[in-house]
């Protein structure tokens, strides 16, 4: 599942919006770079996210990589079912595999985000 | 420049995921690290351990010298035997952690990609320095001026078949008069497979049944393609360094420069196996001798951690504020479904069951000794 009106971060970093809340986990492309995912970290709620800095990390294998949030805000809503089941973020990193939503607190961070076609040749040039 | 492997064009045509490791490019992964552990502990997967290094000694004092440049008791093996030992510094810490394969005309030594320069030079420095009626030949090497005097007489490399498989499989490929199953743990035989004059040993590095294959470089891809295909209905699949990394920890196994290095010493390590005491002189011997006798300040010690992060190689060990050691080695055991380190304590704290701290990227979990090996396969 893919749904329509995603936003991407350059650190592949996915955020759909709906009002005020935003949804975000990690891109397709992500999962495979990271590869053999073990654990996610993340964070609770009411916890604030600042865009561009470190909100939750996943636990590869070989390697931990920090998680970046993509926006700024609050997090009201945390995915606890992606910490036990690391095929949800695998399989349908869009869908099922989101990590938290968060209240928008800078509406005006949206312009910094890709869209689709945008992060297309980003992937594309960083594959 | 980084070096690579005869296989190198093969590796990235199956898509493998390349890294730099000890200057060589090599495939991290292929598959996934995950299937790639799976395939090896239930199957055979097969490693291209051709950046590892081969030096041979030869001539009439090839045991005496070698004896005396490692912490094995060389003298003491009789042909066809393997045995695990160290290169080490007068302060009897490790230049190289060795394999020692004693054949009825020369010995041969496998050493780890990274060191194989430094290990050559220090092995032909100390044979020039003591007189040792010698050659060291580099026998991985295609400049080497001695290669003619090698077993094989080229410039070999080195495939692993590890995992329960292996031996069904290689009995496939060898020549009719081999009997794989004849040849135990930790021993060498010399054999022909494709026709090519083979050394084939039972040993590894991912804590499985499996055997390692040296053999003429030019026939890398021919022998490649004879192991896959003949591995086919047995469940072969190629095995990068990112699960042979994965393997060799949840086996316990030390890596040189994570668990051992000019710092540490055999006996801190926890590979007293790999020393011997009694038999002749070899550097370092005094200060591991000193060491058994009066005891150690670092001590490496098998970690079983209180949370799902992964504690990895730097990751401090604390007792309240006093740090204790560092992790060496952590990863995720795909085996065992747990996460797994090793690391350096005071003797105080090594005990199995002992409790303290690990400070993963600034955040305190709870981890406790626990006895190494992590994973032990049943035989």
């Amino acid at each position: 599942m893919r749904p329509e009106g995603l936003r991407f971060s350059k650190s592949h970093e996915w955020v759909l919006i709906e009002k005020d809340i935003a949804t975000t986990g990690i891109s397709d492309f992500a999962v495979k770079a990271l590869s053999d995912l073990v654990f996610v970290d993340l964070p609770a709620e009411t916890d604030l996210l600042e865009q561009g800095q470190p909100y939750a990390e996943v636990e590869s294998v070989k390697a931990v990589s920090d998680i970046y949030a993509p926006l700024s805000g609050e997090v009201v809503e945390v995915n606890e079912e992606v910490g036990d089941d690391l095929d949800k973020v695998s399989k349908d990193p869009f869908g099922a595999g989101w990590f938290v939503k968060f209240r928008i607190s800078h509406p005006n961070e949206l312009e910094s985000l890709m869209d689709e076609a945008a992060y297309k040749k980003h992937c594309k040039a960083n594959g | 420049m980084a070096k690579t492997t005869p296989l190198h064009s093969t590796h990235v045509s199956l898509d493998a995921r390349m890294i730099d490791f000890g200057g060589w490019d090599m495939p991290i992964q292929y598959e996934g690290i995950v299937s790639e552990c799976a395939t090896t502990r239930q199957r055979v997967g097969i490693f291209d351990i051709g950046h590892m290094g081969r030096l041979e000694f030869s001539g009439p004092q090839a045991v005496e010298a070698l004896d005396y440049c490692v912490s094995c008791n060389v003298a003491a093996l009789t042909d066809g035997r393997v045995k695990y030992g160290l290169i080490l510094t007068e302060r009897g810490t490790a230049i190289d952690d060795v394999l020692v394969y004693k054949d009825i005309d020369r010995v041969h030594v496998v050493v780890n990609a990274g060191n194989r320069d430094v290990d050559r030079e220090h092995f032909r420095k100390i044979v020039a320095e003591k007189g040792f009626d010698c050659l060291v030949i580099d026998a991985a090497c295609p400049q080497e001026p001695h290669q003619g005097h090698s077993f094989l007489g080229v410039p070999q490399t080195m495939l692993a078949l590890q995992g329960p498989n292996s031996e069904t499989l290689l009995q496939r490929v060898v020549n009719t008069d081999t009997v794989v199953s004849e040849l135990r743990y930790y021993r060498m035989m010399r054999t022909t497979i494709l026709g090519l004059n083979c050394l084939v040993s039972r040993t590894g590095y991912t804590g499985e049944d499996g055997f390692e294959i040296f053999f003429d470089l030019r026939e890398a891809q021919r022998m490649w393609d004879l192991l896959l295909s003949q591995g086919e209905d047995l469940g072969i699949s190629p095995v990068g360094l990112g699960a042979r990394d994965t393997l060799r920890t949840e086996a316990g196994m030390p890596l040189y420069g994570n668990e051992i290095d000019l710092e540490t010493t055999p006996i801190e390590a926890g590979l007293r196996f790999g020393v011997a005491l009694k038999g002749g002189d070899y550097i370092g011997k005094s200060v591991l001798a000193d060491q058994v006798e009066n005891g150690v300040s670092k001590k490496l010690v098998g970690l079983e951690v209180d949370t799902r992060r992964v504690p990895r190689q730097g990751c401090a060990l604390m007792d309240g504020e006093t740090t204790l050691g560092a992790v060496t080695s952590g990863t995720f055991a795909p085996t065992l479904d747990k996460n797994i380190a090793m690391g350096f304590v005071p003797p105080s704290h090594a005990e199995v069951g002992t409790t303290f701290e690990v400070d993963i990227r600034g955040k305190r979990h709870g981890c406790t000794v626990v006895p190494m090996p992590f994973y032990k396969r049943s035989k």
